[in-house]
């Protein structure tokens, strides 16, 4: 089976970690498995990969960095969206994690069961499928190569974007990226009643 | 179909929120959880108005009539027909949140942010009326809410089913009118005037208010333009009270911490030579803070109770730019609830040994906006953002007080002293006063001898007995000595219990996931796989060697007499090496070399105190496995006040990035060996609860091997 090109971040300090049999099991289903002891350098890492599909595990208690709620918020601050997995050994400690769940948490994951993790991440990556711009990735796939680095669109200011670009707007979030979804979905929306008498 | 009508065939693209009529409770009898909270939102209101003074009366509260009253009265700013309609009417409007400064020249750091504290009043009672003026106005501009209006709408509204029928929170009309008050009797401010009273305010509860009132404002803290509360309850007798907080005039120590901002320096406490000194240190990483501490003995805490009935003497606050911040001041009745946010009291043996608590001391730290900006309020305002900063700024407090603890202990040791010269010098000036009538006795006339015979018979009697004394004084610091041995080594297996607690738990989650790990995928033909399994078989079996060596080293304790008792030694270390240790030594072919030169004797666990040699062997062994001639070398001699042992081995040594470490749990780096990582955190646990300390040294067998120096007081020979 192809591995899945969707990184997976693990931020968690825990010495022994790259020993963990998640890792080993990740590692067998996608091509990028990083592991981050240190935040800063995990978030950087996000930084650099915006616009690629990334799915980050999120421990809770850091030796020597703030704890995993600012994490979060440094996360959050580069990108409102990427899925983020809390997997704390304290899940018992639901008031801990009161900001973390206000800002937009995947999941909150006890860490004994690492299985969970592996459920939880196959359930965000389902679930990007079905997003528009897992969607559009899906479409893209199956276009020629050619056509993928041509400019495809074209805006009224002249900006020429590929179908490459567009995903990536997509992605990061931009101005531009939030209007050609919008657009998008309306336009399918459009499509689709338009034509109904033909839908499945 | 157009794309138009597609959009216009949906019924409304927008919809709004409503507010139940129940939202008054929501906003203030449910989101104020106390009485005492309630008055303290709407005092804090009138700070934000630039108020100078506030009076807070209470009319008929006890027991409850018609005539029950609650007025919250000041000299602020007021509001105009206009703000009252489109601030206070207005709910979460708060002009405080931009702005955080209230007006010129007051320039005050507001304090009520969340735009709801006006609805702390339906805690008090179930009616309002407001009245308020701007100063050179004459209108008076004056509103009446009536809680129980909303409360009758509220119970039509339970019964009421077509939704479009409920009454809305947003719909219920508040009497509103301008009184016109042209001789000036008000001048400016806000009179909030509140009846149909809910509860009985009996005196305890009124000093309550008093006492935590007087906490808003820092005591250090002389500002400007003063900020003034009242209290004016006649049922009891106060008319017109100034709440003022002078708690801290009768306290036994007090320190004052600041800082120089041109040196970039910040002044910390340092307990020495029986002082307790101020030292400077670089600028702490969340910036400067003024530290005012005040610590209460017995003596001083019962003057205090005496002189503040039902005040407390209740810890450290934080207070940013002058008003206090956390712990937020929300009365809780029941100590055991009280928020310990800085942690004093969650500290181990708190109160206990030498170890203040919340309940010694009154502290004021002084944070700025400006100055300490990483400081941030928790969104649920109970407590501070936890980062960096805030921890250190904790750890910085917690710091304080150790040096506090410490200069108490020198401090009572040198009474001990100063006891003990004092009953030496008393039993000499006796045998000084025995020697003089016995020399007197000569030259007297005989008719007086008998009677001088009674008196050296008496003094010399006294003198015995003060000789007693001492010797009981002695014994009984003796003793207690040894009991506090005894609840150190206690508190040693308190400590060692949880960290216990938590190598089970790490090997837990290290097994289970192995565990998982083949029943997710066994069995499996990919080569990788194999080895992942061989890989998490041999952590299961490492995992549960090492359980193992922490249940039998449980199971020694369990088994081992908690008496205590006088231990040589020189004899107890020759007989473990000798006899105890003697085959295993042999078996791995390691020389001995033991020279305990002096008798050294301790009051202890003699399981705890072997211990150490335990697991010193266990670890020395572990270290000389690839070793060709091994040595193990132990020398104890006294060298001044202390014993000192030098345990040392020529194994493979310890690296100069460890050497700060090595006495951590769980750390090892023979875990091939079977290393749990506990074996030196024990020694260093025993070790300490003797008092002693430990540490790594230049190793004797250069360039190889360990030296260990440990340290141990004297108690007798």
């Amino acid at each position: 089976m192809a591995k899945s090109n969707t990184n997976i971040i693990i931020i968690d300090d825990e010495p022994e970690l790259t020993e963990h049999e998640l890792v080993f099991e990740l590692k067998k289903l996608y091509e990028k498995v990083e592991i981050y002891p240190n935040p800063v350098e995990g978030i950087e890492f996000i930084k650099m990969h915006l616009s690629e599909k990334n799915i980050v595990v999120l421990d809770y208690r850091f030796d020597n960095y703030a704890n995993g709620s600012k994490i979060l918020e440094d996360i959050r601050a580069i990108h409102k969206n990427i899925p983020v997995i809390l997997w704390t050994a304290n899940a018992d400690k639901i008031n801990e994690f009161i900001e973390i769940i206000n800002n937009n948490i995947f999941a909150v994951l006890p860490k004994l069961d690492y299985e969970l993790v592996i459920k939880t991440i196959k359930d965000i990556e389902n679930e990007l499928g079905t997003s528009i711009e897992g969607a559009l990735e899906e479409w893209i796939s199956i276009q020629n190569e050619e056509n993928l680095d041509s400019p495809y669109l074209i805006t009224a200011n002249g900006k020429q974007y590929t179908l490459n670009d567009l995903l990536r707007e997509i992605r990061l979030q931009t101005p531009f990226g939030t209007q050609v979804q919008k657009d998008l979905l309306m336009l399918t929306i459009d499509l689709l009643l338009r034509n109904k008498e033909q839908l499945p | 179909m157009s794309e138009n009508q597609q959009i216009e065939s949906i019924p409304s693209n927008s919809l709004y929120w409503k507010f139940d009529v129940s939202t008054f409770q929501l906003l203030g009898r449910e989101l104020i959880t106390d009485r005492i909270t309630a008055l303290f939102e709407l005092v804090k209101n009138c700070y934000d108005a630039n108020a100078t003074k506030v009076y807070v009366e209470f009319y008929n509260i006890n027991p409850l009539t018609e005539e029950s009253k609650i007025a919250i009265r000041d000299n602020g700013l007021g509001m105009s027909f206009v703000d009252v309609r489109d601030k206070w009417m207005t709910i979460g409007t708060s002009s405080k949140r931009s702005i955080r400064l209230s007006p010129a020249p007051f320039n005050r750091k507001v304090v009520g942010k969340k735009g709801v504290g006006r609805f702390a009043v339906d805690k008090l009672g179930s009616k309002l009326v407001m009245k308020t003026t701007q100063k050179a106005s004459s209108d008076v501009t004056c509103l009446e809410t009536d809680w129980t209006e909303y409360e009758k709408l509220l119970k039509q509204s339970d019964n009421e089913s077509d939704f479009d029928k409920k009454p809305l929170f947003t719909n219920i009309a508040n009497k509103c009118w301008i009184e016109n008050d042209l001789e000036r009797k008000i001048f400016q401010g806000t009179r909030l005037e509140i009846t149909q009273i809910r509860d009985v305010w009996t005196e305890k509860d009124i000093n309550i208010a008093f006492s935590e009132l007087s906490k808003l404002v820092s005591p250090l803290e002389k500002p400007k333009y003063p900020f003034e509360i009242f209290i004016h309850a006649p049922s009891i007798g106060y008319d017109n009270r100034l709440i003022v907080n002078n708690a801290i005039q009768y306290s036994t120590i007090e320190i004052n911490l600041s800082f120089d901002a041109t040196n970039d320096t910040q002044e910390v406490l340092k307990a020495e030579n029986g002082l307790l000194k101020t030292i400077n240190i670089p600028k702490p990483s969340f910036g400067f803070v003024k530290f005012k501490l005040y610590y209460f003995d017995q003596a001083a805490k019962k003057k205090y109770k005496a002189n503040f009935v039902n005040a407390q003497i209740d810890g450290i606050k934080i207070y940013r730019d002058g008003i206090i911040t956390t712990p937020f001041a929300e009365y809780e009745r029941v100590d055991e609830k009280k928020r310990d946010i800085l942690g004093i009291d969650k500290r181990r043996y708190s109160g206990f040994f030498d170890k203040v608590s919340s309940s010694d001391l009154l502290g004021i730290l002084e944070i700025t906006d400006a100055g300490n900006p990483e400081i941030k309020d928790a969104t649920n305002r109970q407590d501070f953002v936890d980062n960096i900063e805030y921890r250190q700024i904790k750890q910085f407090i917690i710091d304080q007080l150790a040096q506090l603890e410490e200069y108490r202990i020198s401090l009572r040791n040198v009474a001990v002293q100063t006891t003990k010269s004092e009953l030496k010098v008393a039993h000499n000036d006796l045998i000084n006063i025995t020697t003089v009538v016995r020399e007197l006795k000569k030259q007297v006339p005989k008719a007086l001898r008998p009677q001088f015979d009674l008196l050296e018979k008496q003094t010399r009697k006294i003198q015995i007995d003060v000789k007693k004394g001492v010797n009981a004084y002695n014994q009984l610091e003796k003793e207690k000595i040894e009991d506090k041995n005894l609840y150190l080594s206690l508190m040693s297996l308190q400590d060692y219990a949880v960290e216990i607690a938590h190598v089970v738990n790490t090997s837990i989650g290290k097994i289970t996931s192995a565990a998982l790990f083949f029943k997710r995928n066994f069995p499996n033909d990919v080569p990788d796989f194999n080895e992942q399994f061989l890989k998490s078989a041999k952590k299961i079996f490492d995992e549960m060697m090492k359980l193992d060596s922490v249940v039998k080293f449980l199971l020694s304790y369990a088994r081992s007499n908690i008496d205590f008792k006088e231990i040589n030694v020189k004899e107890m270390i020759e007989n473990l090496f000798f006899d105890a240790y003697a085959h295993i030594l042999d078996e791995e072919r390691i020389k001995l070399e033991i020279r305990i030169k002096d008798s050294f004797k301790v009051t202890h666990n003699q399981k705890f105190f072997e211990d150490i040699f335990e697991n010193l062997i266990s670890n020395s062994i572990k270290a000389l496995k690839n070793v060709d001639s091994k040595i193990i070398k132990c020398s104890g001699a006294i060298e001044n006040d202390k014993f000192v042992i030098y345990f040392s081995d020529n194994g493979v040594g310890i690296d100069e990035e460890d050497k700060h470490r090595v006495f951590n749990i769980y750390f090892t780096k023979t875990a091939e060996d079977g290393g749990a990582g506990i074996g030196l955190y024990i020694v260093k646990t025993r070790i300490e609860s003797m008092k002693g300390t430990v540490e790594v040294i230049e190793n004797e067998f250069k360039p190889y091997g360990t030296t260990l120096k440990i340290v141990l007081p004297f108690v007798n020979t």
